[in-house]
C-alpha cells in the first residue's frame, strides 16, 4: 500500500508531508514518541486531523495493521485468550518464542515485550498489506530485537510487505530501513533514501539531527582522509568497507 | 552503606523460575541500573523492591517493607496519569512551596510550560514533571522502570545526567531498569539478572567480560560492537580507544 500525507496537522505535528513507498520498509524517526504515537493514528485513519492522507489501493482496516507501544498500554483486562485471533497458526508461538501456554495467563501478568509478541502474532495472523510498528523495538534485548528485525526483514522480502517502523532511536532502525522520514518537534524536516537524507545540506547542518552512529563514522573517515567508505548498513558491512578501502 | 538488600529472593511464576536464589545490596544515595532480559522480571523486582508485592526477602534500612516505607518510595514508569489542569495545579497537589516548585521547573527547564496541562508536554517534559514530584514529595528511594527506551539519544543522557544531579545533592537512591548497557553510563553499578544474578559491579569492569554480556543480552553501544570487531580482524590493537582514536588508527 502507498501512503501519501499532505499538511497533515494533530496536536504538535505541523504540516507533515511524505510518501511512504509500497513494498518497503520506511523508517520515521522522532525526537518525541508522543509525536510518533499521534502520527500513527492519523496513519490508520483512527482521528480527524487536518491536511489529507491518500491510500493506494483505498484505505481499509483489513489492509493496515498495527502495533504500537500505545497498544501495549491498554492491555490490561482480560486473558491472553481475549486478546488473541482465533485458529493462530502454532507455528506463529514458535516463531516469536512464545510458549502457547501463555494465553490462559491474564493480560496484565505480561510484560510490555510479551504483549507487543501477542499483537505481532494476530498481525501475522491477518496477513496485512502494510504493518505499521511503533515504539517496540526500543525495549527489547538484543536476541529478541534481532529476531524481530529479521521477521520484519522478511515479510518485506518474502511476503512484499509495505513495513512503517517508528522510533526514537535512529540506529535502531538505520541498519534495516529504505526510507527515512525525519520528525523533529512535530515537523517533517526531509523524507528521503536512508543514504541520500544525511546528504541533504539542511539535515547535515542542523544541530537537533542526530546522525546515525555509522554515518558519524563514515564521514569521520572521509573528513581525516578523503577515504570515501561508501553506504553501509551495519557494523558488519562498515567493517567489510573498511577493510576494503583501507586495509 | 547498604540500604536495600534483596537476599535469596526465589520467584516461580506460571511453573516458569523468575529468580533463583538472587541476592543483592544497594547503598544509600547510589544510582544502579537494573537490568534482566526482555519479560525477564525487571517490573517485578521494582514492584517489589516498591511494597506492591510483598516478599520477605526485601530489607529497606534492615526492616521489611512497611506503609511507613512506602511513603518513601516513588515509582516512575511509561505511562503517565495527571490529575490537573495545568503543570503547576500538579505539583502544588505534592507540595504548597511555590518557590520550590518553581525552582525545580526551572532547573527541569519546563518553567515555561508551568500553566500550561501536563498532557500537552512532550514525553520527555511528561518524565522530567514525574521526576520533580518525586523530589517534592521527598522520596528516599526513586524507581524508574524503562522510561528511557522512548527517549531520543539526547534527552535520555540530559535525563540520566539530572538523576545523577540529585543522587548526588540530595543523596536520593535511585534504580532504574533499561536493557542498554550505555543507560548505565552515569550508574555506581550495574545489576544483570537472568534468573540469577550474573553481574553485580562497576559499569567500568562489565566492559571487559565479555561472556557476561553476551549471557546478560544487553544492548551494547555501536561503538563498542565496532571496536571489538575491527579488533578481531586486527585493524585495532586494544579496545579501549575512543571514537577519534579509533579513526586515526583506521586512516593510519
Amino acid at each position: 500500500m502507498q501512503i501519501k500525507l499532505d499538511n497533515v496537522s494533530y496536536k504538535k505535528l505541523n504540516k507533515v508531508s511524505f510518501d511512504i513507498e509500497d513494498k518497503k520498509i520506511t523508517g520515521i524517526f522522532s525526537n518525541d514518541i508522543k509525536d510518533l504515537i499521534n502520527l500513527n493514528y492519523c496513519i490508520v485513519n483512527d482521528i480527524k486531523n487536518e491536511g489529507s492522507i491518500k491510500y493506494i489501493p483505498r484505505f481499509s482496516k483489513k489492509r493496515l495493521g498495527i502495533i504500537s507501544i500505545s497498544n501495549t498500554i491498554e492491555m490490561i483486562n482480560g486473558t491472553v485468550k481475549d486478546y488473541l485471533d482465533e485458529n493462530i497458526n502454532d507455528s506463529l508461538f514458535d516463531l516469536l518464542e512464545i510458549n502457547k501456554d501463555i494465553i490462559n495467563r491474564q493480560i496484565n501478568t505480561l510484560s510490555n515485550t510479551e504483549k507487543a509478541k501477542i499483537l505481532f502474532i494476530n498481525i501475522l495472523n491477518r496477513e496485512y498489506e502494510t504493518i505499521l510498528i511503533n515504539g517496540i523495538l526500543e525495549e527489547l534485548d538484543i536476541t529478541t530485537r534481532k529476531k524481530i528485525i529479521k521477521i520484519i526483514i522478511n515479510l518485506k522480502k518474502f511476503n512484499n510487505k509495505t513495513i512503517i517502523v517508528s522510533s526514537t532511536d535512529i540506529d535502531i532502525i538505520y541498519e534495516f530501513i529504505d526510507n527515512l522520514v525525519l520528525l523533529i518537534n512535530g515537523n517533517c524536516l526531509s523524507s528521503n533514501n536512508k543514504f541520500s537524507i544525511y546528504n541533504e545540506k539542511e539535515i547535515v547542518n542542523n544541530p537537533l539531527v542526530e546522525k546515525p552512529f555509522i554515518k558519524k563514522i563514515e564521514d569521520m573517515v572521509y573528513n581525516k582522509s578523503n577515504i570515501n567508505l561508501g553506504n553501509n548498513d551495519t557494523i558488519n558491512e562498515l567493517i567489510k568497507s573498511i577493510y576494503r578501502e583501507i586495509r | 552503606m547498604c540500604y536495600i538488600s534483596v537476599k535469596n529472593l526465589s520467584i516461580t511464576f506460571n511453573k516458569n523460575k523468575l529468580f533463583k536464589d538472587v541476592s543483592f545490596n544497594i547503598n544509600k544515595s547510589s544510582l544502579v541500573a537494573l537490568t534482566t532480559p526482555s519479560s525477564k522480571g525487571k517490573t517485578t523486582l521494582l514492584n517489589i523492591i516498591n511494597g506492591n508485592i510483598p516478599c520477605d526477602n526485601i530489607l529497606i534500612n534492615n526492616k521489611t517493607i512497611s506503609d511507613k516505607t512506602k511513603t518513601k518510595i516513588t515509582l516512575i514508569t511509561a505511562n503517565v496519569n495527571y490529575y490537573s489542569k495545568t503543570v503547576l495545579e500538579e505539583l502544588t497537589l505534592i507540595s504548597n512551596n511555590i518557590l520550590k516548585i518553581k525552582k525545580y521547573l526551572k532547573e527541569f527547564k519546563l518553567i515555561d510550560y508551568i500553566n500550561m496541562s501536563p498532557y500537552e508536554l512532550n514525553y520527555i517534559q511528561m518524565q522530567k514533571l514525574n521526576l520533580i514530584k518525586a523530589l517534592l514529595n521527598k522520596s528516599e528511594i526513586i524507581l524508574i522502570d524503562n522510561i528511557f527506551c522512548y527517549f531520543d539519544k539526547y534527552s535520555k543522557l540530559e535525563y540520566i545526567g539530572l538523576l545523577k544531579k540529585y543522587q548526588i545533592d540530595k543523596g536520593k537512591t535511585i534504580i532504574f531498569t533499561t536493557t542498554n548497557l550505555e543507560d548505565a553510563i552515569f550508574s555506581d553499578k550495574i545489576i544483570i539478572i537472568d534468573k540469577e544474578v550474573l553481574y553485580d559491579g562497576s559499569i567500568e569492569k562489565i566492559y571487559l567480560n565479555d561472556q557476561i554480556i553476551k549471557k546478560s543480552k544487553l544492548n551494547i553501544p555501536l561503538e563498542n560492537e565496532l571496536l571489538e570487531k575491527l579488533k578481531l580482524y586486527d585493524v585495532i590493537d586494544k579496545v579501549t580507544y575512543t571514537i577519534e582514536e579509533v579513526v586515526d588508527e583506521i586512516c593510519k
